[in-house]
């Protein structure tokens, strides 16, 4: 895919030497998740965060999203048209809201609605509209996912393929500047993946930016540029083409993940005679 | 990910790792009894040195994270010695010995000692609990229970499946307030607050409820309740290490008691 033209030389998103650590090892030293990660995001790009399970990428999700402090290094979102220069940490409400929206790997946990209208027009306040199931765009919203038949279901109670679509519904109908997606498309079958490609698409259509932590071969080619991380470090930045060619890290131990093959197929490489 | 610290375990092989934890309850029970019930700041100070030395000796445990993790207690036990000593019958006491006086505030000598056991039984509680429970890990407690107690497997290994559960709580919480906070659904009033964080734990338990179903599902999947006689896996069995730490707690405690009472 080629690389569109961008709107402005002014990223939306920059993050610039993020360090990241945990208190988790059992003598309490902390363990590093994040290490000197820099890289930029730009209004209208698709982005997609690799690496290994364990590498970083959630941690640096919740960080991007102003959810988690850096222990060094500092975060900067703004509207493209300058030089970033918000730390989305100091954000609230609505100013967050229509500036980032973060879509976890359980969408389970960011549900708020008795029904799926109501739980995609709880994020209409954002963009300062009324929470009301009844307006049309929660309609639209939930048709664009091929949702409009569980709009009066309990979100808890459809199937996870359609929680994962439901929470990408909910978040974009706020329109964020940027969405930051931690594997939008895992547990949703060929045709829901498609969808939710086309989907993201359109919201990219208007110059909105796009982050998926993702190991889904399928998405990978619909990216614009990839990042690459492992052991928390940027290994690799580049184009999705470049990476598909040629990842960066190797499953060296087939359980420590996988990176695609150079012919874009599975991605998990199990032992042999350890199959299902 | 985790947002919670490290918990405090031996980081090196010691002795009392190698004790079985049936033992070091039994040792630490009849220690806290006896700290608890003996009157007078004598017996809980002497356990207290004692417990502090097990702990800097044989114990195991990083050392230099200890204070750390205990400062809430120690903060608790100093607050309830000061309240001890300040509200304090004796000090209406005419022929008790004055120590303090301020205004009309009197403090005398038993008040003192009082507070000052109050505090110190406390403090034994807090080292004493950190002997039994933090020197083994939760498994190894269970297999002790169920090997040489006879608890019912159902119960003790049941518990500690729910034990490994407790920080994925606390990182699913950190992602439910951080989806709202990021969706811009912020609570104005305190009646909204309070709406929202009832909503909050709601997702919390419908997620805890559903990682408790797979992890049933995935216990009786291997076998977990068959109904059959179960084997060991991780043999515990007791042996003269657990008699010598049995003979010397038990001594120590009621020596300590003896020379503390007289």
């Amino acid at each position: 895919m080629d690389r569109p033209a961008r709107l402005s030389p002014h990223p939306v998103l920059r993050a610039t030497a993020l360090t990241a650590r945990y208190p988790s090892g059992a003598d309490g030293s902390p363990r590093t998740a994040l290490s000197d990660v820099s890289f930029e995001l730009h209004a209208g790009e698709r982005v997609a965060l690799v690496g290994p399970n364990g590498s970083g990428k959630s941690t640096l999700l919740f960080v991007l999203a102003g959810a988690r402090r850096p222990d060094a290094g500092s975060v900067r979102v703004g509207d493209g048209t300058r030089e970033p220069s918000t730390d989305p940490a100091r954000l609230r409400g609505r100013d967050l809201a229509r500036l980032l929206g973060l879509v976890f790997q359980n969408p389970e946990l960011g549900f708020v609605g008795r029904t799926c209208a109501a739980e995609v027009a709880a994020s209409l306040p954002a963009i300062g509209r009324p929470a009301d199931p009844a307006d049309p765009a929660v309609r639209a919203a939930l048709a664009a996912f091929g949702l409009e038949a569980l709009a009066t279901e309990d979100p808890f109670r459809i199937s996870e393929g359609e929680q994962r679509r439901l929470g990408i519904a909910a978040t974009s109908i706020a329109r964020p500047a940027i969405l930051l997606l931690d594997e939008p498309t895992f547990a949703l079958d060929r045709r829901a993946t498609e969808a939710v490609i086309g989907l993201l698409d359109r919201l990219r259509s208007d110059g909105r930016a796009q982050l998926m932590a993702t190991h889904d071969p399928r998405l990978i080619p619909a990216c614009d540029r990839a990042v690459a991380l492992d052991g928390g470090r940027v290994v690799f930045e580049g184009t999705a083409a470049a990476f598909l060619v040629d990842p960066p890290y190797r499953p060296a131990d087939p359980w420590r993940d996988a990176a695609p093959r150079s012919d874009g197929s599975a991605t998990d490489a199990l032992p042999a005679g350890r199959g299902p | 990910m985790s947002f919670l610290p490290a918990p405090l375990e031996p980081v090196r092989p010691a002795l009392l790792t190698r004790v079985a934890p049936v033992t070091r309850i039994v040792v630490g029970v009849a220690w806290l009894a006896v700290a608890v019930v003996a009157a007078g700041p004598t017996v809980p100070f002497a356990l207290g040195v004692l417990a502090a030395a097990v702990l800097v000796v044989c114990s195991g445990l990083p050392i230099g994270r200890v204070p750390r993790r205990l400062a809430p207690l120690g903060l608790a036990a100093l607050g309830l010695g000061l309240v001890t000593v300040l509200v304090n019958p004796a000090n209406g006491d005419p022929t008790a010995v004055t120590l303090m006086r301020a205004g009309p505030l009197r403090v005398t000598e038993p008040a003192l000692w009082a507070g000052v056991a109050i505090a110190l039984r406390l403090v034994v509680i807090a080292l004493v609990s950190l002997l039994v429970f933090a020197s083994s890990d939760p498994t190894r407690l269970a297999d002790s229970l169920v090997q040489q107690w006879h608890i019912p497997y159902r119960f003790a290994y049941g518990t500690l499946a729910a034990l490994r559960i407790v920080p994925l709580l606390a990182a699913d919480w950190a992602a439910i307030t951080t989806v709202r906070r990021l969706r811009g659904i912020e609570p104005h009033s305190p009646r909204d607050r309070v709406t929202a964080v009832g909503g909050a734990l709601l997702v919390l338990l419908v997620t805890a409820i559903r990682r408790a179903e797979r992890m049933a599902l995935a216990m009786d999947a291997r076998g977990f309740d068959t109904a059959r006689p179960r084997g060991t896996y991780r043999p515990n069995s007791l042996t003269r290490l657990d008699a010598l730490v049995l003979v010397l707690g038990l001594g120590a405690v009621v020596a300590v008691f003896a020379l503390g009472v007289r």
